[in-house]
């Protein structure tokens, strides 16, 4: 497909292109209607190599897709199932059997209303969403339930995905000032943990002002009037 | 072509305003005027849709209108059930079924083109939340007046209230000689810039909706020039 909109704002109904290699790929916001790709939302049109295009906006509402890195709150649970809600539209479920070294005997036993980081494996709008607390080698690499002693806050999809993505240096520059540990999910969710509760503030205040600048010196000035209140 | 507010022609629409963002707890929520008539929008969708509501295959579309007072009055009913069959055909559905997408309207102040500003703020509404939709759609009101001594129909782009509230009094008190009153709404896309809906109060005669759905069209273009021009602005922002 070729295009001179990449970077430009799409209204619904603009017809984007013509396919013409079977190479293509679409993401959010678009749509295919015979040989045409046509936008379902509005936005600005996003490229990458290969034939990849998507929008980018500021939606809220997450939409489950295969292999996102999600947290969840653990509603019930039913059997071997957890019902946890993740931010969508429905309940999602997680087998007891889905953490590491799980079996009927040794098994993970959480409480309601406890989070876990976890991964999406299954995402059709017909059927349910399935959570799994295992990467693909079996292994739980940071996946599985997060500490209650941690906090999390709400934030907009796309601030969530541009921290998961690494395109902003906020991790990275309040690190060296304050030691503590984060869970990313990408359904708009953050768990922090650290040691004193000022310290989570300060954290949390951070990334939610540095939304939108990916300018280091402009998010590292904001930090440094945060973490002043400490000296 | 006189207008009570004086200052504009008789196919001029009144200055849009927009705020987006108003409502924390909505997924896309939007307060729009135009001229003084203000109505605020809030979207929250696709979210889990009571047993009752469900529907195989498709999202359920719910929409309520909510007068200043805070009462919903016989006429915000039939604005919601008309808000509803043009977005039940706007909206990709099919995209998430077992889902509900429900839209808030709060009228804040009436000053005319109620309707119209209604239907103009859904669509930005919808836009900021990120539901998959068909086309973009706006609307325009008109006003078609005809003195008795007068041969052709005048018709009135984005009516205020007190030229409309002139027709529902003549009406009431049965004087038709002095002049008839009449109003449309006209709903159209952003790709062929068709009508996609047609409201009407009082007669109106076929070449009078023709040419209508002739101004309508223009009136659109101006419209989705300002959306674009909104969300640019909102993009810039963040």
């Amino acid at each position: 497909m070729e295009t001179q909109k990449v970077g430009q704002v799409i209204l619904p109904g603009e017809i984007i292109g013509k396919i013409k290699s079977t190479s293509l790929k679409i993401g959010n916001g678009l749509n295919i209607e015979e040989d045409k790709v046509i936008a379902t939302k509005g936005g600005i049109l996003q490229y990458q190599e290969k034939d990849k295009y998507w929008i980018s906006n500021f939606q809220k509402r997450y939409v489950p897709k295969m292999d996102h890195m999600v947290i969840g709150i653990i509603i019930n649970q039913h059997g071997e199932n957890y019902s946890v809600d993740i931010g969508s539209a429905s309940r999602a479920t997680l087998s007891i059997f889905g953490f590491e070294g799980a079996t009927k005997k040794t098994r993970p036993n959480l409480e309601n209303r406890s989070a876990v980081y976890a991964r999406v494996i299954q995402a059709d709008k017909d059927l349910e969403t399935e959570l799994i607390c295992i990467d693909k080698r079996q292994k739980s690499s940071g996946f599985g339930p997060l500490d209650d002693q941690g906090y999390i806050f709400k934030c907009s999809l796309s601030l969530a995905e541009s921290l998961l993505m690494n395109k902003t240096p906020v991790i990275k520059l309040l690190s060296n000032y304050i030691p503590f540990e984060i869970a990313i999910g990408i359904n708009g969710r953050i768990w922090v943990k650290s040691e004193k509760p000022n310290h989570t503030i300060i954290i949390v205040n951070s990334i939610i002002q540095t939304e939108g600048t990916e300018n280091e010196t402009e998010i590292s000035k904001i930090i440094k009037k945060n973490i002043s209140v400490l000296l | 072509m006189q207008r009570l507010d004086s200052e504009r022609t008789a196919n001029q629409l009144r200055s849009f305003e927009t705020e987006f963002d108003i409502i924390k707890s909505a997924d896309g929520s939007v307060k729009y005027s135009q001229g003084k008539t203000t109505v605020i929008v809030g979207v929250y969708g696709p979210i889990e849709v009571k047993q009752k509501k469900e529907k195989a295959g498709t999202s359920f579309i719910e929409v309520s209108v909510t007068s200043e007072d805070g009462i919903q009055h016989e006429r915000d009913i039939e604005y919601a059930i008309f808000i509803r069959n043009t977005l039940e055909n706007v909206i990709h559905t099919k995209m998430h079924p077992l889902t509900s997408i429900t839209v808030a309207i709060q009228i804040v102040s009436d000053d005319g083109s109620l309707f119209a500003t209604i239907i103009n703020a859904v669509c930005l509404s919808l836009l900021i939340c990120g539901i998959e939709m068909k086309c973009l759609f706006s609307a325009t009101n008109f006003l078609i007046e005809k003195k008795n001594n007068e041969i052709n129909k005048k018709i009135f782009i984005d009516p205020l209230k007190r030229e409309e509230e002139n027709q529902i009094r003549k009406q009431n008190d049965n004087i038709l000689d002095s002049s008839q009153k009449a109003l449309v709404t006209i709903v159209v896309d952003n790709v062929s810039f068709a009508s996609l809906a047609i409201f009407t109060d009082g007669l109106i005669d076929e070449n009078v909706l023709f040419r209508c759905i002739e101004l309508s069209k223009m009136s659109g273009k101006t419209i989705f020039n300002f959306i674009k021009l909104a969300l640019q602005k909102k993009l810039e922002k963040n």
